[in-house]
């Protein structure tokens, strides 16, 4: 008889954890709330047994099930994948996959969510708000507003909300019922009926012919595509074949603020068909709807960022992942998962094609097809537009006007004269990235970080990007006491500032994440500049991502010769990426495109074959570049990171790790040095990091599951250590 | 504390524009003439001097009123522009008006 319960949970220690079943009914893969130390957590169940090392009367019961299906054998096989694969605690792979409505004890025992609205005459609740409680004018505005309000949006507007509905309630100003469900409602986007499907051209054709002939098993596609030559028509017609299959679609891309965009073009193109997207901005309830809308096969599209690639689909027929090189596929922290490498599994268990596509694929997906383990096609054609032409300011003598050569403000002078957009690039956002003083040469430094304080000159403040740290700027030199103090070099704000003091009549709008933090800033943004509100942008790489803007005809872009000074071998690759993508926001429709790049180094292959629009050419150079030295995708890396309060604590820890990396004598792996971290001390934390080479993914995962084990310290450790598998930075 | 102080009559023959440091602090560059009579080892001599002044705050502030070619006299010390620079830069702490 199964009296044992084996639960993953989510705590940093492994699992699983037995627990006694009682009489609960339990499954393999059911959810279950569980004591767990003096806290409760849901867990997963991942296997039933008979028997105990636990002695009985010191095991702990189930506490009750989730009202939940249970994960499916999929799931649990993906989760188990990315335990093994990323070296990770299963319990906290599995809690990361799951909606976080889900990893609460209680769900749900209170489904029930209540609404108010008004009763009768407002007039005396509103008579009864003192001047000052402004809380209480904000929610009976909201109430006024709005037919009725529910009470997590009350809470979201006055943290005193749940006692003052209650008062009014009582005082019979108001009156409590339960909510009537609408998801139904707001996730259908309104559409003026099925947009016609746009002929498609015969590259795109044969795109699709090709990938439909190996639709219902696993083929590895990539879809190179430069940019404007309609990949997206691309995923449309096969998502078209395979929904009338019958099948899903899973979609994923790279930034929460494509989905929208993207969301709003399939349903107007498949209003028949149930599509939901799922990313982090969503509401707790909201993504545990549209969750399990995938889950029983009623959703027939998916889009989503790289949490999606978790989700489970029964009825999967097709994975797409699109910009497949973007670097936010891989997650930075925690599970350090690459979810276009997961799409890729995903895809091969069950036996569907998986499309990568990209205007400038990674040189991991390039290599494969190069070298045929991937199939691919491509796309050379813009129907739409010319390729813009690249021109390069020579800035090495030049005396720059915060940073904008005369020849850039011309040219974007220009462009606002024919009535049309530009964007300048620059992707360092804040005023200056350094605060200097010229008298004694002191720079503004974070206390707790070997990084400088960026400069923001509309609050005022100094902030650390890597901590963030905020500080008031200093009236005057610490060291020596000159007020002078100035900002060297050039951030978003600067250009910014700049623009708007010499193009007096321009409209300037800044785009970066200072400027879009507000709920919805971004999207106000987009119609703006839709709406040709806007003469010139000024943005980062937020802005050189997918969007479709198709008055703008020029892009600067400036300080791009940064990335030219780094260490990381992958700077190149991603230079060329970023700068083909922005490039490639130049031009659409009839109006033809053209790029200034701003550097010293005009003549540096990167630049040379920006000009040329040439990928392959690069990223050929680039791959017998990573052959000669042995870089990825020629070899498979991990790397070991440490960081402690105490550097000596860090560099025992590493030091460490490298001599039993060097006792497993392992002849397929090699072990480097241990080395300090590119920024060495972050948030008061010594980090340092130990390299690991190996000739193939299966040396790498057979080194790491015998040596991973040896690293974990039985007791609470000052050092934080994490093992990150095929990064993408050093 | 040692001496570094500088009086001197002259008259603003240049002035860049007046601009604030990310604190908001007023600062302004500006280059002064003086002409004068001085005795050196028992002789009479003409002297011309052009030097570079820069002045912080509210005194930056009032001499960006002043209309150029006044005569003021001015009191301050003497600084290098950076740290990198050996070129002398005058610091303006006060001035009146002669």
């Amino acid at each position: 008889m199964m009296t044992i319960a084996r639960v993953e949970l989510d705590v940093p220690i492994p699992g699983p954890f037995d627990y006694a079943i009682g009489d609960a009914a339990v499954v393999v893969g059911a959810l279950v709330a569980v004591p767990f130390g003096r806290r409760r957590q849901v867990g997963v169940v991942t296997a039933l047994a008979e028997t105990s090392a636990i002695d009985r009367s010191r095991l702990k019961c189930i506490e009750r099930v989730l009202p939940i299906e249970p994960l499916t054998a999929d799931t649990l096989a993906l989760a188990a994948f990315c335990a093994e694969y990323y070296r990770h605690p299963l319990g906290q792979v599995l809690s990361i996959m799951l909606p976080t409505m889900l990893r609460k004890p209680d769900y749900g025992k209170r489904m029930r969510a209540w609404e108010y609205r008004f009763s009768a005459d407002a007039s005396e609740l509103e008579a009864s708000i003192k001047p000052r409680a402004t809380g209480q004018r904000r929610l009976l505005q909201a109430l006024q507003n709005a037919e009725a309000l529910d009470a997590v949006q009350a809470r979201l507007i006055y943290a005193g909300a749940p006692r003052v509905l209650r008062e009014w309630v009582d005082k019979g100003w108001i009156e409590k019922r339960a909510a009537r469900s609408k998801s139904a409602a707001s996730s259908k986007i309104s559409s003026l009926g099925p947009a016609a499907p746009p002929e498609l051209t015969d590259e795109q054709q044969q795109a699709v012919d090709a990938i439909s002939n190996t639709l219902g098993s696993f083929a590895p596609w990539l879809l190179y595509g430069v940019t404007g030559s309609g990949k997206t028509e691309v995923y449309l017609s096969l998502i078209e074949r395979v929904a009338a299959s019958g099948r899903q679609t899973l979609l994923l891309v790279p930034e929460i603020n494509l989905t929208p965009q993207l969301e709003a073009r399939v349903q107007d193109r498949f209003p028949d068909l149930e599509i939901v997207s799922l990313h982090s901005g969503l509401a707790e309830g909201e993504r545990l709807s549209r969750w399990q809308k995938a889950r029983n096969g009623q959703a027939m599209i998916v889009l989503g960022t790289r949490l999606a690639v978790f989700t489970p689909l029964p009825r999967l027929g097709l994975v797409i992942v699109d910009e497949e090189h973007d670097a936010s596929f891989k997650q930075a922290e925690g599970l350090r998962y690459h979810a276009r490498d997961l799409a890729v599994y995903v895809a091969k268990s069950a036996s569907v094609p998986v499309l990568l596509g990209s205007a400038t694929p990674s040189l991991e997906t390039y290599a494969n097809a190069i070298e045929k383990r991937y199939r691919s096609t491509s796309l050379t054609l813009r129907p739409s537009a010319e390729a813009p032409t690249v021109e390069f300011i020579d800035v090495r003598k030049q005396i720059l006007d915060h940073g904008l050569s005369a020849e850039a403000l011309a040219a974007i002078s220009d462009c606002i004269g024919r009535a049309e957009q530009c964007l300048v690039y620059i992707n360092r956002r804040g005023f200056a990235p350094v605060l200097l003083c010229r008298a004694c040469g002191w720079m503004a430094q974070c206390q707790r970080c070997s990084a400088r304080l960026t400069l923001h000159s509309r609050s005022l403040k100094l902030k650390c990007h890597y901590c963030g740290h905020e500080e008031r700027i200093q009236r005057a030199c610490p060291d020596c006491g000159n007020q002078d103090l100035q900002g060297l070099g050039q951030g978003t704000q600067r250009v910014e500032e700049a623009l708007r003091t010499r193009l007096a009549d321009a409209r300037v709008l800044r785009v970066d994440s200072d400027s879009t933090r507000r709920r919805n800033a971004f999207a106000e943004m987009r119609n703006q500049i839709r709406s040709e509100q806007v003469d010139v942008l000024v943005g980062t790489q937020m802005l050189a991502k997918g969007h479709d803007f198709p008055k703008l005809t020029l892009v600067v872009i400036l300080g791009a010769d940064y990335a030219l000074y780094s260490s990381d071998y992958r700077a190149g690759e991603r230079l060329f990426q970023q700068l083909m993508q922005v490039a490639g926001r130049a031009g659409r429709a009839d109006l033809p495109g053209r790029v200034l790049v701003q550097t010293e180094f005009p003549s540096h292959p990167v630049y040379q074959a920006l000009a040329r629009q040439d990928f392959s050419a690069y990223a050929a150079d680039l791959l017998a570049e990573r052959r000669h030295s042995g870089f990825p995708p020629y070899v498979y890396q991990a790397v070991l990171r440490a960081e402690a309060h105490r550097e000596d604590q860090m560099w025992s820890f590493l030091r460490d790790a490298a001599s039993k990396a060097a006792s497993l004598v392992d002849a397929n792996v090699t072990v480097y040095d241990c080395v300090p971290a590119p920024i060495f001390r972050v948030a008061g934390r010594y980090r340092g990091q130990l390299l690991l080479q190996a000739g193939s993914r299966a040396a790498m995962r057979h080194f790491l599951a015998r040596w991973h084990p040896m690293l974990i310290t039985p007791k609470a450790s000052p050092v934080r250590w994490i093992i990150d598998v095929d990064p993408v930075e050093l | 504390m040692p001496h570094n102080t500088v009086i001197l009559q002259a008259s603003i023959v240049s002035r860049e524009e007046l601009r604030y440091t990310p604190a908001g602090i007023a600062v302004l560059a500006f280059t002064v003439e003086h002409h004068s009579r001085q005795t050196e080892a028992g002789q009479g001599r003409d002297v011309a001097l052009t030097l570079d002044c820069v002045a912080i705050g509210e005194t930056a502030q009032s001499l960006n009123q002043i209309s150029p070619d006044t005569t003021l006299e001015l009191r301050g010390f003497l600084g290098n522009r950076s740290s990198k620079s050996r070129w002398v830069v005058f610091h303006v702490t006060e001035f009146d008006l002669k």
